[in-house]
């Protein structure tokens, strides 16, 4: 695998801002709310470090995960703090619900497929790649418990996550979350390649 | 007194009355291994079963066989015996629903990994908390072995 350089990095950053872009039209579309998400990082982390950046092993969140499939391969995954993960289920609802609730869980991974389905559609269409992710799965738990299976995927192959850091903003500013998006390593290439030949 | 913090793909080691504490547990799994005479522990935070597949690379303290074997090695050069040593484990949960169920889980196999390991040195495991689709935080006392787990699902529980 090469590494990516610091241009390519910035490159890959701004298709994503553009991506998280059609991903926050979809979801302000969702809830009848503006919301606004932006991708102030991406960058090469030692796995390890993974939970530490999303505030901690313990803390609780909710994770909806999806996998990559098509021209390139990996993982989404966004993670919600409990606080968000509520607010997001209320303003959908129009009621409380535990996110493990029914209502409340299909909620969370309809909201993780609508992000997912217009991030990677946006991305695959600059790209041209095919991009599709998988059915949604959640999980609601400490951190480290969430994050460790895709930690695990991408450790079978080396120490290192591409993560694509995303806040998500709104007018309230009681949603918050992350969107990391983990492509298999070879799976980067694939990605590189194509931004390669898109910037010349 | 200050607990001592096994992050992720490593290990640490404490003497009685240290405890050891490794955060957040989903598909990994942590390991501890007790010397009841010396009093003295280890306990590691595994991700992987084992080191020797094909695509296997890097910190070989996040593989179960590679990790579990450089604990005890330093256990052994502290002082403790593998013939006096018991065993505890914990995690290895699905916290998520996989689309290709038929496949075992990288929970379960973490778990067959380390049964592997701990049979290959004659270790006795004593007790375990596997599975189920929950993330554990666990602690090693190392005065008396106890095995601390804790989940948002139920009450703190000691095995």
């Amino acid at each position: 695998m090469k590494q990516p350089n610091e241009s390519e990095l910035d490159f890959l950053r701004e298709l994503s801002n553009i991506g998280v872009g059609h991903a926050a039209t979809a979801l302000s579309q969702l809830i009848g709310r503006q919301v606004g998400m932006r991708v102030p990082n991406v960058s090469i982390v030692d796995i390890t470090l993974v939970p530490e950046l999303m505030g901690g092993s313990e803390k609780v969140v909710s994770g909806i995960y999806l996998q990559v499939l098509g021209d390139a391969r990996g993982g989404i995954l966004l993670i919600f703090p409990d606080e968000s993960s509520r607010a997001l289920v209320r303003l959908l609802m129009k009621r409380d619900e535990d996110p493990l609730s029914e209502m409340g869980s299909s909620t969370l991974k309809e909201v993780g497929n609508i992000l997912a389905s217009a991030y990677l559609s946006a991305l695959g269409n600059m790209l041209n790649i095919t991009l599709i992710p998988s059915i949604p799965s959640l999980a609601h738990d400490m951190v480290g418990s969430v994050v460790d299976i895709v930690l695990a995927d991408l450790g079978e192959v080396g120490d290192t996550a591409f993560v694509f850091e995303t806040e998500f903003y709104d007018i309230a500013d009681d949603i918050k979350g992350h969107f990391f998006l983990l492509p298999d390593p070879e799976s980067i290439d694939v990605i590189m390649g194509a931004i390669r030949s898109k910037n010349g | 007194m200050d607990k001592i913090v096994v992050k992720i793909a490593d290990y640490g080691i404490a003497e009685a009355p240290g405890i050891l504490v490794t955060f957040g547990l989903g598909s990994c799994i942590a390991v501890a291994l007790y010397d009841t005479e010396k009093r003295t522990g280890g306990l590691c935070h595994i991700m992987l079963p084992n080191s020797t597949g094909a695509r296997a690379s890097g910190n070989p303290k996040k593989f179960a066989d590679t990790c579990v074997s450089q604990m005890l090695k330093e256990l052994q050069d502290g002082g403790c015996r593998a013939d006096r040593m018991v065993a505890k484990i914990a995690g290895g949960a699905g916290m998520f629903e996989l689309p290709n169920k038929e496949k075992p889980s990288i929970g379960e196999r973490n778990r067959d990994a380390v049964l592997i390991e701990l049979a290959k040195r004659r270790i006795p495991l004593i007790a375990e908390d596997t599975g189920g689709n929950y993330g554990r935080t666990v602690e090693l006392h190392a005065e008396n072995g106890d095995m601390l787990i804790k989940s948002l699902r139920s009450g703190p529980k000691i095995i």
